[in-house]
Formats: C-alpha cells, structure tokens, sequence
C-alpha cells in the first residue's frame, strides 16, 4: 500500500514563490493531476516529489517515512518512483529495450528476468516488435509508449507525468491518454499527472487539483471540480462558465433583479457560477413561460451569436438590466440577432464560488 | 493488478541507499584544476614581484626589464610583426572566404582544402619548408632566379621581418578564413538584394552592406591572430634568431641561459598576458554585441556572380593554396629523400637513409617521435575528460559555485604558450615535485593548455542536451555518475572525439608550452626541429616532418570521415 502525504510545501526562488502551502494526500493507486496555467507551480511541485527540488518549507512523506525536507532530500534514484517526461527523455544511445529495461538494471535484477519482464511489458504497449530500435527511428507516439513503459516496468510506488502529451498532435493525443488511463487501471500504479489542459485532467483522473500562483485553488473529483467550482479561478478554468456578483442574506442570493436559494452561502458579496450548457432558451412573444418550482425565468435579448458546428453560441443582454450571459444551444435552435428570448435557469445550478 | 507486476524482490532491492560517488569526483576535479591552473599561473605574480634572493616582496624586476632597451626592441618588434601578419593574413583569407561564401565561382572546395592544409600544417614545418624555399643563398626560388636571369643578389629573402610574418600568415590566415565564412554565412541574401534593389550594384553592395555586416567576427579574428603571432616561439626562433633580430619570445628564452633569471623571465612576460587579456576581453565585447544581422538563422543565400573577376578570385585562392600547403610540403617530401638537400633531385641524389636513419639509427629522432605521439594521446585523453567533467558540472551547476570552474579552465587561454611553459617550470620543475625533464610536466602543462578548447566544446555540447535525459536516468535509480556515463558521454560521443582529436592534433606540434620544460629525455618533435635546424640537418629534419605530417593527416582524415569535414575548422 502506497500512501504520499505533501505536507505544506514552499518553494522559493528568491523572492519568487512557485510554491506556496501545498498540502495533498495521495491514498494507494490513486490518479491525481495538478492542473494550472503555465508557471503556476505544477511542475515545482512534480520535481520536489521526484526528488529533483529541495523544498523552502514542508515535507513529503512516502508510506511514512520522510523522503523531503528542507534539511535534504532522498536522492531521486533512492525514491522509488518513475517518470515520464515532456519530452520523453528515451535515451537515443540505447535500444527500446534497452531503455525500458534501465530501471530494472538499476535493481540489479538477473538479465534473463530483465529480458522476460521488458518483454512483457512492451507487449502490453504494443511494441515488442520494436524493442531492438533505437529511438531515432521511432514516431513520436512510439517514444512516447517506450516512455510509459520504461517508467511502468520498474514498478515504482508513484509514476510522475510531467505534461506527457503536449508535444503529440491531437489524435495521438487522445490515443496515449487512453494507453496511459489503461496502463493505469491495468497496473494501479499512484500517479501524479501535471498538465495545463483541463480536459486531459478531467479525462483521466481520480481527482485533481487546480493550482494557481503556487497555491492549490480547489481539489476534487473530475465531475465535482466542474459542477461546484470552490474559486472564481476553479470556475472559470474549468470550462466556460457566467460569472455574476451579487450579495448574499439569509441563506439568499440576491442579483439584479432576481434572487435565488442557497444553503451554503455565507452573508456578504457573492460571486456566483453558471455553466452556458444550463441556460436553456425559448423564444419569447406576449405569453408568460410556464411557472416550474426552482426554475428561474428572464427576459433576454440574443447580442451575438456565433455557430461553432456542434452548438450555438448566444451573447445575451438581460432585459432592463446591465447583465450580459452567454448561452451553449443544441444547432437546430436558431435565433436571430436582436431576439427576444426566455432564459430559464435551474435554480440549484447557480453556485456561489466566492465572496465577490 | 495483474500478475506481470509482480516480480519477487523488486521493492526491497531499491531502497538501500547508494553512496553517490559524484561528489568525492566533482571534489577531486576542482582540486586538479586548481593544481594545474592557479598553482602555475600564481607564480607568475609572485616570481615577477619578489626578489630572488630573500624573497621579499619588490618591483625590481619590472625595472631591470624596463632600462635595457634590448628587451624594449624585442616587443617593438613583436607589435611590428604582429600587425604585418595581421594585414598580410586578411588579405589572403578575406577574398577566400568571401568567395567560397557568396559567390558561384567554380572549384571553391580547394579553397577548403587549402585553408584545412594550412590549419593542419605544424608552424614550425611551413617555417622549414621556407627556409628550404627562400633562403638567401641556397634557397630554391633564389637558386631558380640565378639561374633564369644570371642576377646573384637573391630575389628573396625569408630571413627578415617582412619573411617571418608571411611565413606566419601562411600559417594563420585560416583563423580569419574561419570566422569570416560563419559571419558571411548568416548574412542572409536579403540583405544585399535589398540595397541591390535600391541601385546597387554587386560590388558596391558587397563593400557597402556584406563586408561590415561580417566586420565584428573578421575584427575578432584579427585579434586572434595578433595574439597567435606576438606568442608565437617556434617560427621566429628558425626565422629570426638567424636572421639576428629579436622578438618578444625569442628574447624570453635568453632569460633561461645560465644563470637563469626566472623572475626577470616572469617580469618580461606580464606584458605579454595583459595584451592578451586585454584584446580577448575586446574580442569578446566585439563578437557578443556583433550586427542583429550575424546572430540568430541566416536566411536564403543566394550566390552571386562575379563575371570575369571569378579568374582573379580563382588565382587568389590557388596561389594562397601554393604557397601555405603545396610548396612547403613538397619541398619538405622531396628533401627528405634527397643526400643534400640544395642539389638538384637528379637520381644520384636520391636516397631512403633519411627515414632509415630517423626510424632505426638514431635514437634522439626515435625517441622524440614516440614522445611526441604519446604525449599527445595522452594529453588529449586527460584534456577531453577533463573538459568534459568540468563542463558537466558547471553546465549542470553540480556544486556550488560552479562558475568559478568555468572561469579556471578557461583562465589559461589568458596565457601564451611559453610564459605557460615558464609557469609550469617555475611551479614544477624544482623540488618538491621535481618534474623537469619528466614526460610528466609536459604532458600536464599541454593538458593546460588546451583545457579552454576541450571545455568549451564539451559545454556547448553539454549545453544542446536536455536536462531530461539525465533526471530519467536518477527517477529510474541511476546515479549521477550513471547518467554521465551511460547517457551524457554516450550522447555526446560525436564532439568528444571531435575535442579529442583536434586536442591530439595541436599537442603533437606543440612547441612553445614545451619549452624551458625538456631535457634530452622528453624531447617532442618540435623541439628537436630547433636544434637539427641549427646544426643545419635539413635532410633528416624534412623526413622527420613527413612522419609527422602524415601521421596528424590520417588522424585528421578519420575525424573528417567520422564527424564530417568541418569539424576542424569550426569556430569556437
């Protein structure tokens, strides 16, 4: 059983700090991504659990025993952990099977049990035809499978992954994220993945973790992270999403000319999140909508519209007030410009992120 | 989990430790080269400031240097020397480069072959080749010219400052050539099509636009070859001492003469390393703050047509190519299987004994050929590790302070070859270590030497590899010194045997830093050209300097077979 423990972990370069308070838990077999824009400190992290930084503050405690502190750390050979990284790092002087069978080498492991298990593992990524080439004359999805079962074969307590799939194209990436998810499931290897695209994170995780300007913004399961964003920054990386401010009283939400229930929301400024997927529109003429309990109806007008194929997407500008939504719709719903429209919003899908 | 994850013992096995041997290693480097570095360069201070018999600190010997105005006129005549070679060697180098460059003028490649002829010819035997060519009175060219037009007074004269610095430039030229094609070779066409467009035309574009853009790297090169020619020992000791004029160089040795004047040698050489560290310090600035247009990708190149000129440029090339490589190699052959060397090869004159002699009789030429070729395996091998490991470790930032390892293997380009030499005897030759005369001390001072070129090649080597590599080797359970030995060197295996053999090539013709550091056991070849030059042995001498030249075209043939064919005249 595996258990990784990052405890408050800082690091500082010197007035900079790339990482600030980190603190996760990571239970056996788990897949946790840290996701964050670019120099949120996600890769720091990633290299301090790899042994690569020496932390400012903090520890990382693996299966109970301290592997980093800021009075040293374990070397990153001693750690028991494997990695794949940005690009690929397949050694070019060394064969496929060469490469895959480092680690094991590493443990001094005899060579015909080194031989047997390369072999098997380059089975299961579909490469034992492979394994006397050297990378050079490999494709890039090809170094990138070599990279996933170098970093499988040795079995380590935690694979890293640092942004393994930002030099591929689009279909290949697609493919690997689903070779590394099998592996995943197939080994039950505890993972850390780092990326910057939310999609791969929310695709391939048991949790994750948005990081912004070294700080841990909100960790959750795939589903939760989108359908209650903690942070104004959670809800907007995380897809696309209408952010209004309001002010909250009595377990209230009040906004601009309509008000909704909340049960969770303090008293004070209230920042509030709704997806463009809950906006449901019709087509408003002289009759009122039809009254739903929980459901919020608004007079609207279509600002701009933009066809992108599988949806529309609407600019709307409520009616007698200075808000503007924006809207996804199914492509058979057609509006013109300037259309009077109904919005209807359930009311348990606006959610407070943050006093605004 | 399925079963092919489990494997019996895999777990227990990683986590004992291992002992990272790295750092005993990255200890024990810093220590060699503040051994081979700050230990012989210091006594440079030190002797030059103190008086030689109590020791105490003084500036005497500075005045001793600066009342005899001897010692004045010898650097006065270095700086002559020097910016004639300058001038001589742009003028043969420029138009070469410049047409091999950008022009569509045929038969460009002898270019290349001339410029890597003369880069591959030891100094000391193009000053022979000179000497058998176009000395006063036995000299070929003048024997020809007596006999063509009846005139006994020679048509030239290599004994004289006007020969030494050509015989210099013959040899030098091939820096500018250099560092003039990589500058020409980035400036993109565009350039000069668009002041073509604006009316003018090829030559006027190339005076006007191509030649400033490349002025920084030429201006730089300039300065490489000031500084090659002012510390520069073994062709003026064959050319000017018989011609009875001093040089700064030729003047040092005089120090050596019994009673040897070490401090007064260390006091006559400071002004030699602050002009180098001075002109580097300029070079430096210039090629750093070069044109935008020189630095980055060059864009399409276009090659320019040059009509009738070409005949001209084609002649330049030739006779530059005739005159560095062709004629003193051939009058070298040709002596070394002659009886005398000024007498007409006619059959009766013909002979093997000079190679019988330098290869089975006598031992002097026997020993200093095998000194020479083992001194220079030996000290490329230590100089390309050397340069690697340092390079590792500041590249890498290893240890703390790792620049100041940057800054100590290349501190010894600061320094010419014989005050180098002077150094290396002043810090070992004596007790405690009492090296002079050992094979040793030569091959530390040429491991010095060339340290810069080995370190600089291997960081820029070091320097295009990604980080990854190695930190995939430490996640996977290599150490350090793994990574380093199963990845880096590997990797890098193309440049460090491109280092290794451009540092055994210089090695085996190296002559100044082995200076005032041999005895008759530790002779190299280029040593003992001086003394089988002074008893006038040109014979045995000339098949000596085939051996040589045969041996270092081979080594050089396979490096351009394995690494390509520019991998000696690259710029760094």
């Amino acid at each position: 059983m595996t258990k990784l423990i990052l405890d408050g972990l800082v690091k500082d370069y010197g007035g900079f700090r790339a990482a600030d308070n980190i603190s996760l838990t990571l239970a056996d077999g788990e897949f946790l991504s840290l996701l964050g824009p670019s120099g949120c400190g996600k890769t720091t992290t990633l290299r301090m659990i790899a042994g690569f930084i020496t932390p400012t503050q903090g520890r990382i405690e693996l299966d109970g025993r301290e592997i980093s502190s800021p009075k040293g750390v374990v070397a990153p050979e001693n750690r028991d952990m494997s990695m794949i990284f940005q690009s690929y790092a397949i050694w070019p002087n060394m064969t496929v099977a060469q490469n895959v069978g480092f680690g094991l080498r590493m443990k001094k492991l005899p060579a015909d049990q080194i031989k047997k298990r390369v072999g098997e593992i380059l089975g299961v990524v579909q490469l034992d035809h492979l394994a006397e080439r050297y990378p050079s004359e490999l494709s890039g999805g090809q170094q990138q499978r070599v990279a996933l079962a170098r970093a499988v074969a040795v079995q380590p307590k935690v694979m890293l992954l640092d942004e393994p799939l930002s030099n591929l194209d689009a279909n290949l990436r697609e493919e690997m994220r689903t070779e590394i998810k099998r592996m995943h499931v197939e080994f039950g290897i505890t993972t850390v993945y780092v990326t910057h695209d939310q999609s791969e994170a929310m695709a391939i995780s048991d949790r994750v973790a948005v990081i912004k300007a070294g700080r841990i913004e909100q960790i959750d399961e795939p589903y939760r992270l989108y359908a209650r964003p903690r942070t104004r920054f959670a809800a907007e990386f995380i897809g696309r999403t209408n952010l209004i401010e309001g002010h909250a009283k009595a377990g209230e939400m009040h906004f601009e000319g309509f008000s909704v229930p909340s049960a969770e929301v303090r008293s004070g400024g209230v920042l509030a999140s709704v997806r463009p997927q809950n906006l449901k529109l019709s087509l408003r003429g002289n009759d009122k909508p039809e009254r739903a309990e929980g459901v919020l109806h608004l007079p609207a007008r279509i600002d701009e519209r933009i066809f992108l194929g599988e949806r529309w997407d609407y600019g709307l500008s409520l009616e007698g007030r200075a808000m503007s939504l924006r809207a996804a719709a199914p492509a058979e719903q057609v509006f013109d410009m300037d259309a009077p429209v109904w919005i209807s919003i359930q009311e348990s899908r606006i959610i407070p992120v943050e006093g605004a | 989990m399925t079963d092919i994850a489990n494997v019996d013992g895999l777990r227990p096995l990683a986590r004992r430790p291992k002992f990272d041997w790295s750092l005993v290693i990255f200890g024990l480097l810093t220590a060699i080269l503040v051994g081979l570095v700050v230990y012989p360069m210091s006594r440079l201070l030190i002797e030059s400031l103190s008086d030689p018999k109590t020791g105490s600190f003084t500036v005497a010997n500075f005045f001793d240097v600066a009342r005899r105005s001897r010692y004045l006129i010898a650097y006065w005549h270095t700086i002559q020397l020097a910016v004639v070679t300058v001038i001589m060697s742009v003028a043969m180098a420029l138009p070469m480069a410049w047409v091999v460059s950008r022009t569509d003028i045929p038969g460009r490649s002898i270019f290349y072959f001339g410029t890597l002829g003369a880069f591959i010819m030891p100094p000391f035997l193009g000053a022979i080749g000179w000497i058998l060519l176009a000395g006063p009175n036995a000299g070929w060219i003048n024997q020809i010219w007596t006999s063509l037009t009846g005139i006994e007074e020679p048509l030239v004269n290599i004994f004289s400052l006007w020969g030494l610095a050509f015989v210099i430039a013959l040899n030098v030229f091939p820096l500018i050539f250099i560092f003039a094609t990589s500058a020409l070779d980035l400036i993109s066409s565009e350039m000069e099509e668009a002041a073509a467009i604006h009316g003018a035309g090829p030559m006027r574009t190339t005076w006007i636009i191509t030649l400033p853009l490349a002025l920084p790297a030429i201006l730089g090169a300039i300065m490489l070859v000031f500084l090659e020619t002012i510390a520069l020992y073994g062709t003026p000791a064959l050319i000017a001492i018989p011609a009875r004029f001093n040089v700064a160089t030729t003047q040092l040795t005089t120090f050596f003469e019994y009673p040897a004047k070490i401090e007064l040698a260390m006091a006559f050489s400071v002004p030699l390393v602050l002009i180098t560290v001075v002109l580097l310090g300029a070079q430096r600035l210039l090629l750093r703050g070069g044109h935008v247009a020189v630095s980055g990708k060059g864009g399409a190149r276009t090659a320019m047509r040059v009509g009738r000129w070409k005949w001209v440029f084609l002649a330049h090339g030739v006779a530059v190519t005739l005159l560095a490589v062709i004629l003193p190699a051939g009058i070298l052959v040709s002596t070394s299987f002659q009886v005398a060397w000024a007498k007409a090869p006619v059959l009766s004159n013909l002979t093997l004994d000079n190679y019988r002699a330098i290869l089975f009789e006598q031992a002097t030429v026997r020993e200093a050929m095998f000194n020479t070729v083992y001194f220079a395996l030996a000290s490329a091998t230590a100089c390309t590790i050397l340069g690697f490991l340092t390079a590792y470790v500041v590249i890498r930032k290893l240890i703390p302070y790792a620049s100041a390892l940057a800054f100590l293997a290349v501190a010894p380009v600061a320094v010419p070859g014989i005050v180098l030499a002077i150094c290396f005897y002043a810090a070992f030759a004596g007790p405690p270590f009492s090296l002079y005369g050992s094979s040793l001390i030569i091959i530390l001072a040429f491991i010095t030497r060339f340290l810069p070129i080995a370190f600089v090649s291997c960081a820029s080597g070091i320097r295009s590899l990604n980080p990854e590599l190695e930190e995939a080797v430490r996640i996977h359970g290599g150490s350090r010194m793994r990574a380093m030995v199963e990845v880096v060197a590997p990797v890098l295996k193309k440049s460090l045997m491109g280092v290794w053999i451009l540092v055994f090539v210089i090695c085996s013709r190296e002559l100044s830093t082995a200076m005032f550091l041999t005895s008759h056991q530790n002779r190299v070849i280029s040593i003992l050209t001086l003394d089988m030059s002074e008893q006038g042995d040109y014979e045995t001498l000339a098949a000596m300097g085939v051996v040589l030249l045969v041996v270092t075209s081979t080594v050089v043939a396979i490096g351009m077979r394995l690494l390509g064919r520019d991998f000696m005249l690259r710029r760094n």
